[in-house]
């Protein structure tokens, strides 16, 4: 059985996602304040949770997070508050997919969607040779047995 | 060794599609310039700007999109997307079917629209749907499937003609042929909805029968529905031809919008022998098979013979697909007793007298509407009559079988069905008992397949406790 984690990587492109899209938020906020005088209290609000999210609940949520590739099937634990275990056998699995961001792509790293009959197994972004690999693995390995 | 295909151009277009919205905007601009100073500039230019920008995106996504096929490994790799990149890895094996279409524009064109479909895909969407040129698209079928012989079955137009005539019906006429006509309207600017009422009121008047002229307005509606529906049947299985390869199926089909799908034996969950009550006078059948994550929703059952002899078909695919057999010979029949036969008509007796009832009621109350309430009993009547001769038939004719397939034959609406698939697509078997029931020793055996489609076919009133007794052996249940 082998357990993996997310690279440091993930929890920092994750934080850059949240950082612009508070600044974005902040900004439009601020913009339109003028007309809207509650708009101030908005955007302080908005900078405030952006600041948790990025730096206090990121780090931690991404740090719960294991990916488990045991013999039968795959295995995903994640969570802070709410704890998810998500296990989704191999002979359930049809096929994987790929998929990554500009900024991800910078970073080297992919985000992989491991896709059975209704359902889905998402896995957050990790080593792009990683997610090749658990492609590879699960497109020739278990599968063609 | 990896073999990399490229999309059609045409599916430039596909990747514009979604984005055509954008083209509004200049649009917008001007007419608020407009109201605002009575003057508007540019549009025409902001107009080319943004089609030429929008034409580039489709052009690098097209660039971007790459199908990569691996012999050796049996894989099919998808790549897509310019900013963001997907890689699709699919096993082949996995695969549920490969469909290819073409419309009159991409025959022009030397193209096809593929779809690669699998049990994973999204509710009515294939999981890949993109266009390759017709050389493109062999090549790859060849890949996937392997060259082989092939076994190429055609069927008389005759054989066509019958399977559209009762596959179709005067509701599906209705759902095809009002958006149709109103859709023309608009176009045309015409009333054509209007002049059809009016030419149909004017028919109904000119036929004299005992029924009052609503009768023959409703009756000719009906029956243009059903031609309607039947040349939309006629038009989609024309040329219709099977091939049998060594390990899949592939159907062709369609004049003006062609299709072919191919799948392989594997794939199949179960098959299906129907015959309608057109079928029925004629002495043929249809075959039907069932196949996971298929064509535009969850799970299909697609037509592989159209209109054929039972034995005929048994001839084709006996040895073909070795569930489609009955193993063991010793079958479960519904009790050959004079009571239970005549239980299998108490339904029919019951909706016989309920409309007859009521017709007499209805009659009564609104005299003037006597002929009309009769027109109407006599058609109740008539699929009446028709539902008893399908119960007749799933009392004298059902059974089951359970060996290394599972077989069985009873009646589903308005069809005489048999339902053949292996042991282990059984999902889910039912035995249901109504206080009727427990009181003649009876049950009802409902068995489902496993697959997404859940195909069910029941048989009423067989002994329970050797309905009990099979199943309790045949999954060694210990109960």
């Amino acid at each position: 059985m082998k357990e993996n984690t997310l690279p440091k990587k993930t929890t920092l492109l994750w934080q850059i996602r949240i950082i612009i899209i508070t600044f974005i938020l902040v900004a439009a906020c601020l913009y339109f304040e003028p007309l809207f005088s509650f708009l101030k209290i908005f955007a302080i609000v908005i900078g405030i949770i952006g600041i948790i999210l990025a730096f206090l609940y990121l780090p931690f949520f991404f740090k719960s997070y294991k990916i488990i590739l045991s013999n039968d099937a795959v295995i995903v634990k994640f969570g802070i508050i709410v704890k998810i275990e998500h296990i989704m056998p191999y002979k359930r699995m049809i096929y994987a997919q790929s998929f990554e961001t500009p900024l991800a792509r910078i970073f080297g790293i992919a985000a992989v969607r491991l896709k059975a009959a209704r359902s889905y197994l998402l896995v957050a972004e990790i080593e792009k040779e990683a997610a090749q690999t658990i492609i590879d693995f699960l497109a020739e390995g278990e599968l063609n047995e | 060794m990896n073999k990399t295909f490229r999309a059609h151009p045409l599916m430039i277009f596909n990747f514009l599609k979604p984005f055509l919205f954008v083209l509004l905007i200049p649009l917008i601009r001007g007419l608020i310039q407009y109201a605002a100073s009575g003057e508007y500039d540019s549009i025409l230019y902001f107009e080319i700007m943004l089609l030429i920008g929008l034409f580039a995106i489709g052009f690098l996504r097209w660039w971007c999109f790459k199908l990569i096929l691996n012999e050796e490994k049996h894989t099919i790799t998808v790549v897509s997307g310019l900013f963001f990149r997907r890689t699709a890895k699919i096993n082949v094996d996995r695969l549920s079917s490969v469909q290819t279409k073409q419309n009159p524009l991409e025959y022009i064109l030397r193209a096809v629209t593929f779809r690669l479909n699998t049990e994973a895909g999204s509710l009515d969407k294939s999981d890949y749907e993109f266009k390759l040129s017709v050389k493109s698209a062999k090549e790859v079928s060849t890949l996937l499937y392997g060259r082989g012989e092939q076994k190429k079955i055609r069927f008389s137009l005759l054989k066509i003609a019958v399977l559209a005539a009762t596959t179709s019906s005067a509701f599906t006429g209705i759902i095809v042929g009002v958006p149709l006509i109103y859709r023309a309207g608009n176009l045309l600017e015409i009333a054509i909805s209007d002049m059809l009422l009016n030419e149909l009121n004017n028919l109904s008047q000119k036929v004299e029968t005992y029924f009052p002229p609503v009768v023959n307005t409703i009756c000719i509606a009906l029956l243009l529905s059903y031609a309607v529906s039947f040349f939309y049947s006629l038009f989609k299985y024309l040329n219709f031809q099977l091939m049998l390869g060594k390990e899949k199926i592939e159907m062709r089909s369609g004049l003006f919008v062609r299709t072919r799908t191919a799948f392989k034996k594997a794939a199949i969950n179960s098959v299906r022998i129907e015959q309608s009550f057109l079928m029925l006078l004629l002495r043929r059948f249809a075959m039907r098979v069932s196949v996971g994550g298929y064509g535009d929703s969850r799970s299909k059952s697609e037509v592989v013979i159209p209109l054929e002899k039972g034995q005929e078909i048994r001839k084709h695919f006996a040895e073909y697909l070795p569930f489609f057999k009955c193993d063991t010979g010793v079958f479960i029949k519904p009790r050959p007793t004079a009571i239970n036969r005549s239980r299998f008509l108490f339904f029919p007796g019951i909706y016989f007298i309920a409309a007859s009832v009521t017709a007499i009621i209805i009659g009564k109350r609104f005299e003037d509407f006597t002929r009309f309430v009769l027109f109407c009993l006599i058609v109740v009547c008539a699929l009446i009559f028709v539902h008893a001769w399908f119960c007749l038939f799933e009392c004298f004719k059902g059974k089951v079988d359970f060996g290394e397939n599972v077989f069985i034959r009873s009646r589903k609406g308005f069809r005489n069905c048999e339902l053949y698939c292996p042991k282990e697509n059984v999902g889910e078997i039912k035995l249901i008992r109504f206080p009727a029931d427990m009181w003649h020793h009876t049950c009802r055996l409902r068995i489902t397949i496993r697959s997404e489609r859940a195909d069910s076919l029941c048989v009423r009133h067989l002994d329970y406790e050797t309905v009990k007794k099979t199943v309790n052996e045949y999954f060694n249940i210990n109960a």
